[in-house]
């Protein structure tokens, strides 16, 4: 059997193969030394930028006139600013240097990200189609604390990719502080954790601790900003709030019931028992499940008979916290429960309450 | 029809079905390169400005136990439990199963870490074989992350399962117990879990590399080397292609089917729904992930195995052709057993990208692989006898396949070269090429065989289980 055509096809692209490979051999040498010479020229050229911004800095005068040397470095930086690789480094650079340095010299660093050209970039990353560069753009804003651009970002609170939004939200807090939350009352879009993780971790820096009513966020139709503000609520002991907390233990969101059961738990609110206990039955296990982390700080000798329709439930942590919970409260009635049963977590838990709590 | 006519029309047969198989081969790589490359790009961007410092003191991270099962590891445990330790995170701890070891780990892990017997009530929510010695805690504040668990030996899944019942976090990072941490690790691949809002992630896998030769101090990564062994440089080629290329391109078509047992992150909730590790199979990292899967197919909620390409996890590959082939046989039957345990999924239109892609891929191109490629030697064989061949042809046919085997390699190696360039040093980029040209005879026989000793021996040696893999131990390359 022969197939000529067949033949020559094979070895037309074996011989196409040999020629991309010997191009992939030699780009691969090319790749290798270029990306090993441009770390050496990366590094040569951050010593150089830390160096003339540190000159700069120092060589500061009373006056508002630039000195000479002043003058240099800023044309040294606007060449540099003109190349991608080296803006990046000059970007970095400042940022890293402005971590390190206050008062004064911060306003000095940003005054030059102006006149060297760093925040006309800035404004055009804004204005990218791609959705990274806008991310940038608005970290770099978010860096280098640049309020001009804050009609221009706020466009970006509702973007469809989270990154942006984002990058978006962590700009109003860090630029106007507990004044920048008000992006949430425009917020359509969820919250993720990892969104809610970098928010708490921004306004934890906000030096006021005097934080603005969170009660307006609490009945927001968003249910990730209630969330979120149940996590403000709960990390800054806002107990002024507890009357909406309350409430939303009846909230339609699963989710977000089960975050108030988590915060009514955290302030030890009595009240809280009383609504949980009339709606048990209805609850969802994780729901039955925090709820008995509340009665395991809260209940008294009165919750004794409700606790121990639990002790023999089918879900092991409510058994347990029933158990220890009837341990704690009413004793008599504990040590009247049966200590053997069929069901082997319920004698281990006996066992383990008996015996060994404490060790 | 005459006797001749018969065998033309059978070798016609054979011809088609090879050709049909090697274009398919090829061309499910090409689709594969092409979908990996979207995937890292992406990858990249996402994550080059994000910022993992706030994770690591929130009070917002969420709890993840790390479940390392030992299982005669006294050699290094002590050293690489405090690497384990040593983890940059905020809300974590740290279980070591010591899996009914006949060695001294527990007595070494007792006086390195001051630990003493205590309660502890276990939630036996994944049946697991007994405890031996019981549980212990250190008397020392500074390890108070540390839980060591003494259990009668029921090999890896069982000793992952006692982790499971012992943990309780949210979510559980299963290693083994040698493999080399790098600090932010659990910071990377817990973020999926947490910015996904629109689906549920189950399980995140990350990249394995190999530490052979590289330098390391402390439990930690000093410096990144090159082996010189040829066994050891083929597979740091092979992880490349299959980390970098594979897994990756999968990731972006959520069809992940495996998430490496030496470093994955689970949601334990999930992992307790299905019954935790199957400790009837020695593939149990794949087959808690596609059991994982059909759950969420059949009860129809939108979910994401996630995959996390950035080197957080270095292990030590075999040095040595027996071990490595023994490794291979393991992992080939631990596949047949994935795949025979759920037949149910494959070509199943209910489980979706699960049931019409990634299952037959792996069934066609993973499982059936390396018998085809038997089948077609012996038929090849038999054509040399049976009639005169066309040496041109056949040489041609040879070239293609190894010329193709060697651009996805160096694809897999751009990249590398282009993401992560872990192989810095001058001169390595020769050996690389090297190492591309002889991967296909050097390796390739090695994988081929054990994968037909795997077949054989998951027919006809029911009995063998998981082999043995002796450790030098990473602080001592």
């Amino acid at each position: 059997m022969r197939f000529p055509l067949v033949e020559s096809i094979i070895w037309t692209i074996v011989i196409i193969l040999v020629v991309i490979i010997i191009i992939l051999v030699i780009y691969l040498k090319i790749l290798r030394n270029n990306i090993r010479l441009t770390d050496k020229k990366n590094k040569k050229y951050t010593t150089l930028v830390e160096e003339n911004l540190i000159k700069f800095l120092y060589s500061e005068k009373e006056s508002i006139l630039l000195t000479d040397t002043q003058k240099k470095i800023i044309k040294k930086f606007k060449k540099g600013v003109s190349s991608r690789r080296k803006r990046k480094i000059i970007s970095d650079t400042f940022f890293n240097l402005s971590q390190e340095i206050s008062g004064s010299m911060i306003v000095t660093m940003h005054k030059l990200y102006e006149e060297i050209g760093l925040l006309r970039y800035t404004i055009k990353k804004l204005r990218s189609k791609k959705w990274n560069i806008i991310a940038i753009g608005i970290r770099d804003a978010r860096r280098f604390e640049i309020d001009k651009v804050k009609n221009l970002i706020s466009n970006f609170i509702n973007h469809p990719r989270e990154e942006v939004r984002r990058e978006a939200h962590l700009y109003f807090l860090e630029l106007f502080g507990y004044e920048g939350m008000e992006f949430l009352d425009d917020l359509k879009v969820p919250l993720s954790e990892w969104d809610q993780i970098q928010l708490l971790g921004e306004i934890e820096k906000i030096e006021n601790h005097l934080i603005l009513d969170v009660s307006k966020w609490l009945v927001s139709d968003n249910d990730y900003v209630i969330i979120f503000i149940l996590n403000i609520v709960k990390m800054f002991n806002r107990m002024e709030t507890k009357e909406i907390l309350l409430t939303l233990l009846h909230h339609k969101s699963k989710d977000v019931r089960l975050k108030a059961i988590e915060t009514v738990t955290h302030f030890e609110v009595l009240e809280a028992k009383y609504i949980l206990k009339s709606k048990f039955t209805n609850m969802s296990l994780k729901e039955k499940i925090a709820s008995f982390l509340l009665l395991e700080k809260v209940a008294s000798d009165e919750d004794n008979i409700f606790i121990i329709n639990y002790t023999n439930h089918e879900n092991f942590e409510i058994k347990h916290k029933a158990l220890s919970i009837l341990k704690r409260i009413d004793k008599n009635m504990y040590d009247a429960l049966e200590k053997k049963s069929e069901d082997e977590d319920y004698n281990r838990i006996i066992n383990f309450l008996d015996y060994s709590y404490g060790i | 029809m005459e006797f001749n006519e018969i065998i033309r029309s059978i070798i016609l047969t054979f011809h088609y079905f090879f050709l049909f198989f090697t274009i398919a081969i090829v061309g499910g790589y090409i689709i594969l390169a092409v979908f990996s490359s979207k995937e890292t790009v992406d990858y990249l961007k996402k994550n080059s400005f994000i910022n993992f410092k706030d994770l690591i003191k929130s009070p917002l991270a969420p709890s993840i136990s790390i479940i390392a099962p030992a299982y005669n590891e006294s050699l290094n445990i002590v050293e690489n439990v405090r690497s384990l330790l040593s983890t940059h995170y905020v809300n974590y701890d740290v279980i070591i199963v010591n899996d009914g070891s006949k060695d001294d780990s527990l007595e070494k892990l007792i006086k390195a870490y001051d630990l003493e017997k205590v309660e502890y009530l276990i939630n036996y929510k994944v049946p697991t074989k007994p405890l031996r010695d019981g549980v212990f805690k250190s008397k020392n504040p500074a390890f108070d992350k540390l839980i060591v668990v003494d259990k009668q030996n029921g090999g890896k899944a069982d000793a992952l399962n006692c982790g499971i019942n012992i943990s309780e976090s949210k979510y559980l990072a299963c290693i083994d117990v040698d493999c080399l941490l790098l600090e932010d690790s659990l910071q990377r691949m817990i973020k999926p879990f947490l910015e996904h809002t629109d689906r549920k992630v189950i399980a995140s896998g990350g990249v394995i590399r190999i530490a052979n030769s590289c330098k390391i101090e402390d439990g930690k990564l000093i410096d990144i080397n090159f082996p010189d062994k040829w066994i050891e440089r083929v597979q740091i080629l092979e992880y490349l292609r299959a980390f970098l290329l594979g897994r990756m391109a999968w990731a972006r078509l959520n069809g992940l089917l495996v998430i490496s047992g030496a470093f994955g992150i689970f949601d334990k909730e999930i992992a307790i729904k299905v019954g935790g590790y199957d400790t009837k199979t020695v593939g149990e990292d794949m087959e808690i992930i596609v059991r994982m899967r059909a759950y969420m197919e059949e009860q129809n909620i939108k979910y994401k195995v996630a995959y996390i390409p950035d080197p957080l996890c270095w292990t030590e590959a075999p040095d040595d052709r027996k071990i490595l082939i023994s490794q291979r046989n393991r992992w080939t039957r631990g596949t047949i057993e994935t795949l025979k345990i759920h037949k149910k999924i494959n070509f199943n239109y209910k489980y979706r990208v699960l049931g019409l892609l990634s299952f037959p891929y792996w069934f066609i191109f993973e499982r059936m692989a390396p018998i085809v490629e038997v089948v077609g030697m012996l038929y090849f064989l038999f054509l040399v006898f049976y009639q005169p061949l066309n040496w041109s042809f056949v040489l041609g046919l040879f070239l293609l396949a190894y010329l193709f085997s060697l651009l996805f390699s160096f694809v897999a190696i751009f990249t590398e070269e282009f993401t992560y360039h872990q192989y810095k040093k001058k001169g390595i980029g020769l050996k690389l090429v090297l190492t591309i040209i002889l991967e296909p005879f050097l390796l390739h026989p090695i994988v081929l065989y054990a994968a037909m000793r795997g077949n054989y021996d998951y027919y006809f040696n029911k009995k063998k289980k998981w082999g043995v893999m002796i450790r030098k131990g990473l602080s001592k390359t």
